[in-house]
């Protein structure tokens, strides 16, 4: 009777994990749907889109968290092409006019700027000056980088397609600031009537068509409205893929018909592979060694030249960033309008680092390899997250590099968060950074954040009064000519006192199917930003 | 029996709040601050520098500067109160919603696992039994030392290598066809189908020794018979338990396995969570996960004393 029991019982259990099982998946199938009837325009679009034309699917570098252009560390809206700022940049970070035409300061503080007429928001409404107003003012009510980008006090309508911005201190680079994706112009209907963000209505080349909450993927449509003109690509279904592997392994599979950022060491592979093209370009973001001003040793000019000279950046452009990237020249990348031409590449002479070494009291005493002053040895930690796939190959070389000049160099590698904490703690001697050198297209970006003594990124806590001042005039200058010029000069100063240690410039690679041409690579775009003008075939 | 269960119950509250205490209190014990990286996810890029300002005003948002006490208990207040897991800073969405979008393919997932694990590790194990130390029975147990022994996040990298990328039969990673189903759910059940192997032939075995089987011989039953009705019966009563403890195995860690394939359950959203120190997120799936790990042994537990009235809780 206890075997029929036994037998009747798992039978039931079997049937309950059956129905179970099916019950769930009918469920679920409710629960996308419900996802995406949040946005409910869904299924209509992808019929539309599955009837002809295929939309581009996207394999995005980042878990798509968030989409509202003004308070999201995704940029989605910004690659997607949903959104766009009043100024746009050229390639070589010149700003072109976009949704403002024409920009003039009317007094130290005041900028009037001329929007353009006839651009439409993606609900139809056209764009006119108090839409500006409602996002600017938002822009800077969420975040302390957009009013600080800014110097953001208010702004007032003038007309229809005229306003005027006011800033709370004399800002030259106000249109500069402008063109940073937060800065993007949104219809107040982006928000519901309890002020939360729900939908991206912008004026760019792509409508926001859905967002699947439980699949976290953004689709976007073509705009039939678009004001710059006819838009090739009928629509784009974005990912988040994190893993570098996964991303190259999605295009390899053809799951994806565009990804960013494949790990180095794929790049030929996939570049071979029939019907994948990878193209690499240098964004605005170098890999840099932050020097921590609190050790006495890292004080001494000397020292800090030593490290420089130590390190063969070709090698490591070469053999461990598998040449996506380029030796770093200077602090800015050769494409920049006011890139200095004169900069040349930091040479790798290990003989001259000893000597200058040993000028600096460092004298390998007890034949061990390693440099002794005062008869304690030469011993560096060398810091690095380990998220950049550069990073923690760079941060051995260098290791290594500085060991044949007598450095006893101590690698470690550690989670972002980790790393960030011992730069919290000044706990490091070296930290290896992957930084962004252009959030707005102006050379002062960096200068003044990395190098001033309050810079809130300059974290080694280099202090000089004398720089301070000088960066405090450049930024102050209006004319651009001299603008540039001036903080060349700093820049060539910079270098000179090694204040922070430039290793190369940063390659981003873009793979995608041959299906898909047309696409230029926008380098003012905070990651990337998607192209208007591909095309998709096949 | 209700002496038991209230003590069950009251024990299984008390592992929840111990569960979530130790969630939100080591969150706060992972490096990098947790202003600081919810700014880099939500105001500037993901890796980007951040300012002491805007770390003021993420603070500020968020509650983060009050002490980790009395952040716990306002959460356990409004959660007890009115069931308001809260808001997560990050996906700035309640995560009562997000949770029930990650619950159904957590399910899913564990459920698929589940039948894998019954089916082929119950069938399997009596193959073996029966042909106890004849080739067949070798080979599954090879099969099953191989799958106990390498991770399920190497296997699942293997059968994604194998199924994907070589034969191109199965999708690499995603959700939301049965295609994208069968590489998550076979990764997380090899493991525990290899054990149910092992248990299933081990106490078919012992079964299989017994007087009533030899007595069953002797009446002159066909083999079948013997194995089919008088013998599976009895050894399928140790695999019950070992049946629901997995269960609740599978879907708390599903987490791993979640993140390889991309599955969009609550183990991708405890990670995500984790990541970006959105406390409520990872506060909320730790409840979740532990709760269900509970009930489903209660469950078992109780089941137990159905399947088989020799048991007694008293």
């Amino acid at each position: 009777m206890i075997f029929m029991t036994t037998r009747t019982h798992f039978t039931c259990l079997l049937l309950f994990l059956l129905i179970a099982g099916t019950v769930i998946a009918g469920c679920t199938n409710t629960g996308t749907q419900a996802g995406t009837a949040v946005q409910n325009r869904t299924t209509t679009t992808q019929a539309a889109l599955a009837g002809e034309e295929q939309p581009l699917k996207f394999g995005e570098l980042w878990l798509i968290t968030g989409f509202d252009p003004m308070n999201s560390g995704v940029f989605i809206t910004e690659k997607a092409i949903v959104t766009e700022a009043l100024i746009g940049a050229d390639q070589d970070f010149k700003l072109i006019p976009n949704l403002a035409t024409t920009w003039r300061r009317t007094s130290p503080v005041t900028w009037e700027i001329a929007l353009r007429e006839n651009v439409s928001f993606h609900n139809g409404q056209p764009m006119t000056a108090s839409e500006v107003k409602f996002s600017l003012d938002r822009a800077a009510r969420l975040n302390a980088q957009n009013r600080q980008f800014m110097d953001y006090d208010s702004s007032r309508v003038i007309d229809a397609h005229t306003i005027e911005i006011t800033t709370s201190k004399p800002n030259p680079i106000l249109p500069e600031a402008l063109h940073y994706p937060n800065m993007a112009i949104i219809h107040p209907d982006s928000l519901d009537a309890a002020g939360n963000f729900t939908t991206p209505i912008g004026t760019g080349p792509m409508v926001f068509d859905s967002f699947d909450q439980q699949t976290r993927t953004f689709t976007v449509k073509r705009n039939p409205h678009w004001w710059g003109g006819p838009v090739q690509l009928p629509g784009m279904v974005m990912t988040g893929i994190p893993d570098s592997n996964a991303r190259a392994l999605a295009i390899e599979k053809g799951e994806v018909d565009f990804t960013v950022d494949v790990p180095m060491n794929e790049v030929q592979r996939l570049n071979d592979l029939p019907g994948v093209t990878v193209d690499t370009y240098l964004t605005p973001r170098v890999y840099r060694m932050v020097v921590n001003f609190q050790r006495p040793a890292l004080q001494d000019k000397r020292v800090r030249q030593a490290i420089s000279l130590a390190i063969n950046r070709d090698d490591i452009v070469d053999h461990v960033l598998y040449n996506v990237g380029a030796p770093a020249r200077g602090l800015y990348i050769p494409s920049m309008a006011w890139f200095n031409t004169s900069m040349q590449a930091l040479p790798y002479d290990p003989e001259k680092a000893k000597a200058l070494l040993a000028e600096a009291g460092y004298r390998d005493t007890n034949g061990d390899g390693i440099v002794e002053k005062d008869g304690r040895p030469f011993t560096i930690d060398l810091v690095s997250a380990q998220e950049r796939p550069g990073l923690p190959p760079m941060s051995e070389a260098i290791g290594q590099y500085l060991k044949e000049i007598g450095i006893d160099a101590r690698v470690e590698i550690m989670a972002s968060a980790a790393s960030t904490d011992r730069q919290k703690a000044m706990n490091y001697d070296l930290l290896m950074v992957p930084a962004n050198i252009a959030m707005i297209p102006d050379p002062g970006y960096i200068i003044d954040t990395w190098f001033r003594t309050d810079g809130y990124a300059n974290s080694g806590k280099y202090s000089n009064p004398t720089l301070d001042a000088r960066i405090d005039d450049a930024k102050q200058t209006d004319d651009l000519k001299e603008r540039y010029a001036k903080f060349n000069k700093i820049e060539a100063d910079i270098y000179d006192e090694m204040i922070s240690i430039p290793l190369a410039d940063y390659g981003v690679t873009i793979a995608h199917k041959d299906t898909v041409t047309g696409y230029r690579f926008d380098p003012t775009a905070h990651d990337l930003r998607m192209d208007a003008n591909m095309t998709l075939t096949g | 029996m209700h002496h038991y269960l209230i003590k069950r119950l009251a024990f299984l509250v008390l592992t929840i709040v111990a569960a979530s205490a130790l969630a939100f209190v080591l969150l706060h014990a992972v490096p990098g601050g947790s202003a600081e990286t919810i700014a880099r996810h939500t105001l500037v890029g993901l890796e980007d520098e951040v300012s002491e300002q805007m770390i003021t005003e993420v603070s500020d948002q968020y509650d983060l500067v009050d002490p980790l006490w009395q952040q716990y208990l306002n959460w356990v207040y409004r959660a007890v109160r009115y069931g308001d897991l809260g808001t997560s800073f990050v996906y700035h969405e309640p995560v009562t919603r997000l949770l029930t979008l990650a619950l159904p393919p957590t399910l899913i997932l564990a459920a698929t696992s589940m039948l894998i694990v019954i089916v082929a590790g119950i069938s399997l194990g009596i193959y073996s039994a029966v042909r106890e130390n004849r080739a067949g029975d070798l080979i599954v147990r090879c099969a099953t030392v191989f799958s106990i022994s390498f991770p399920s996040f190497w296997i699942a990298l293997m059968l994604m290598l194998v199924f994907s990328l070589t034969l191109n039969w199965l999708p690499v990673t995603g959700y939301g066809t049965p295609a994208h189903l069968v590489l998550p759910a076979l990764a997380l059940a090899l493991h525990p189908t290899a054990v149910v192997v092992r248990i299933v032939r081990t106490s078919m075995l012992e079964t299989l020794g017994q007087p009533y089987i030899t007595f069953a011989v002797a009446k002159g039953l066909s083999f079948g018979q013997i194995v089919w009705n008088h013998a599976v019966k009895n050894a399928l009563i140790p695999v019950t338990t070992v049946l629901g403890v997995y269960f609740g195995h599978l879907l708390a860690g599903a987490v791993i396995i979640e993140n390889i394939f991309a599955w969009p359950g609550i183990g991708h959203l405890l990670v995500d969570g984790v990541f970006s120190h959105d406390i409520p997120i990872v506060t909320s799936c730790i409840v979740v996960i532990v709760t269900m790990f509970l009930v489903v042994n209660l469950s078992v537990d109780l089941l137990y004393r159905i399947i088989d009235p020799r048991i007694s809780y008293e």
